[in-house]
């Protein structure tokens, strides 16, 4: 795409974005967990506890924020989520129980973003125009759907390091892909539970220094080449009390290089409609 | 066990650059055990990452340190992507050969590698006008025959064992042929510590993308040793894992700490196995 700029003339963007998956995520990749209190704690602690203190950082640094929350979690803590939005973030869809979609039928997947969409819209106001897959799969059933509901965007794929227009099997979509990537995820470096085993292998937790170390790699080859870089935390495992410092320090070293433009997501879809 | 190689302009040790653009092959191979998981959107797109932006990247690295790689891609992709094909041949890189969707030759007939290796080299001469000669396996294992079928199909070398840290002439039947084998290593390998998927799980027991300091810190080691032995370091990249943003800063760091020893040499499969035919 020629002269193709960042707003302000910044070398590159960044979306600092929130997955607030709670006990869903554990709910959807282990059912049997709804009976087993412990478990499920690990998920409420980030709507708890963590998410105030991921607020508070992004208040600190005067960032606004895109929030993908399954809609249970917007109905179940809906005083929660209004503070979200007041606060001046973005709230996008993330499924309605955080469903893993490619699992299910066109019609079940289709019932699920109608009825997330609609559970938003009565706190918000408006429809959300973005959409990222909860963690799982998706297939071409899922971006036609995506389309017919009228998503501006998705956040899913992880083919790119910019915004582009998808383009499936030679089908052309008017959704606007923002591409992320596993390594700037903070949930496969963190999230750990012994019963039921996640990850299944019980890999370590991974060194808090490293994470940020290649996250701070990342952004650099995202500033030099120009790119858009995406992070996504969710509170349950960026909001301990120690890896909110990480978190910290990562803002810090972003805004000191002052190369990029801190944006959500909605902002990063609108500059980039404006040159396609 | 350590040989004399007397690599060429008196180097003390060779390394071989090499990058598998599996793309979406192995995603899809490995998402087969699910009900469409060939058609999972967001694994092929982990997979797709490598030839649509990676390369590209990879190329221009390359280029500005003036080395020749090699790049081992299942006919598939070459099918799928001729332009970017061209582009790595015309830059005076190798192009070997890796399946066609990246089969395991182990679970295959005589008649299926042979099916395989034909219609690739169609392929290969269609888009780059030339068959290949070297030789990565897919997916883990070849079975016993598979040595003689690929050198009575021309292959001159392979690129596919773990079993030394430099090339050797394959042995077959108690007698030393002319095909080579250039012997990588996991720990050289940076699928091995970095490629990272939820579900389908990659790895299957989901251990943590590593820190990239520590990643790099071992290729380093491992290139401190084999060029103290004077040895062939062949380092096996995939451009969806090395070719994100962050890592190729550090590649071209490593490439860089590589270069800076003065003699060392910098060649291709081709390059490595003639060397080895004809002087050792
Ligand atoms: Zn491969």
């Amino acid at each position: 795409m020629k002269n193709f700029k960042w707003k302000n003339n910044k070398k590159c963007a960044v979306a600092i974005t929130v997955n607030l998956n709670g006990e869903y995520f554990w709910l959807s990749m282990f059912p049997d967990s709804k009976n087993k209190p412990k478990t499920l704690s690990l998920g409420t602690f980030g709507i708890n506890v963590g998410l105030e203190r991921v607020l508070n950082v992004f208040d600190e640094y005067d960032i606004k924020s895109t929030f993908f929350i399954p809609a249970v979690v917007a109905e179940k803590y809906e005083n929660k989520v209004i503070d979200i939005f007041k606060r001046g973030h973005e709230i996008a869809n993330h499924g309605y129980a955080h469903e893993n979609l490619a699992l299910l039928t066109k019609q079940e997947q289709k019932d699920i973003l109608i009825k997330s969409n609609n559970v938003i819209k009565n706190l918000t106001g408006s429809f959300p125009i973005g959409f990222r897959a909860p963690e799982g799969e998706m297939t071409k059933e899922t971006f036609d759907l995506l389309e017919e509901v009228g998503f501006l965007y998705d956040s899913s794929l992880m083919d790119d390091n910019r915004p582009y227009c998808m383009n499936i099997d030679d089908k052309l979509y008017d959704i606007v892909q923002l591409p992320i990537q596993w390594q700037m995820y903070d949930l496969p470096y963190f999230a750990f539970n012994y019963s039921p085993a996640f990850p299944a292998g019980q890999g370590r937790i991974a060194p808090y220094t490293d994470v940020l170390n290649n996250w701070i790699h990342e952004y650099e080859g995202y500033k030099n080449k120009g790119l858009a870089y995406i992070l996504q935390i969710d509170p349950q495992t960026m909001g301990t009390p120690g890896r909110i410092l990480i978190l910290k320090k990562l803002i810090d070293y972003i805004i000191k290089s002052n190369d990029a433009w801190i944006c959500t997501c909605e902002e990063m879809y609108s500059h980039y409609k404006n040159y396609v | 066990m350590s040989k004399d190689f007397g690599w060429p302009n008196s180097s003390k040790c060779a390394v071989m650059m090499s990058f598998d653009i599996d793309g979406e092959t192995t995603w899809s191979n490995g998402n087969k055990g699910y009900e469409n998981g060939e058609y999972y959107l967001k694994s092929l797109s982990i997979g797709r990452y490598g030839p649509k932006r990676c390369v590209k990247n990879i190329l221009e690295l390359l280029d500005k340190n003036n080395i020749k790689a090699t790049f081992f891609a299942p006919s598939w992709i070459v099918e799928k992507n001729p332009e970017l094909i061209k582009e790595i041949a015309l830059n005076g890189h190798e192009i070997g050969h890796h399946g066609y969707k990246h089969e395991r030759f182990y679970d295959k007939t005589y008649e299926e590698q042979v099916e395989i290796i034909d219609k690739s080299q169609e392929i290969f001469e269609r888009v780059i006008g030339k068959k290949a000669t070297g030789f990565r396996t897919p997916s883990g294992d070849w079975a016993e025959f598979t040595t003689k079928l690929l050198i009575d199909k021309g292959f001159k070398y392979s690129s596919s064992m773990r079993g030394s840290d430099s090339p050797y002439k394959t042995v077959i039947d108690g007698k030393e042929t002319d095909f080579i084998e250039i012997p990588t290593k996991w720990e050289l390998d940076d699928y091995v510590q970095m490629a990272y998927n939820l579900f389908p799980a990659e790895p299957v027991g989901q251990s943590r993308i590593s820190g990239y300091d520590s990643v790099f810190e071992n290729f380093k080691w491992e290139f401190e040793g084999y060029y103290e032995f004077g040895l062939c370091i062949s380092y096996m990249f995939h451009p969806q894992v090395i070719g994100t943003p962050g890592r190729l800063i550090l590649l071209d760091k490593l490439i860089n700490e590589i270069k800076s020893r003065g003699d060392v040499w910098f060649a291709t499969g081709s390059q490595i196995s003639d060397w080895v035919r004809h002087n050792v």
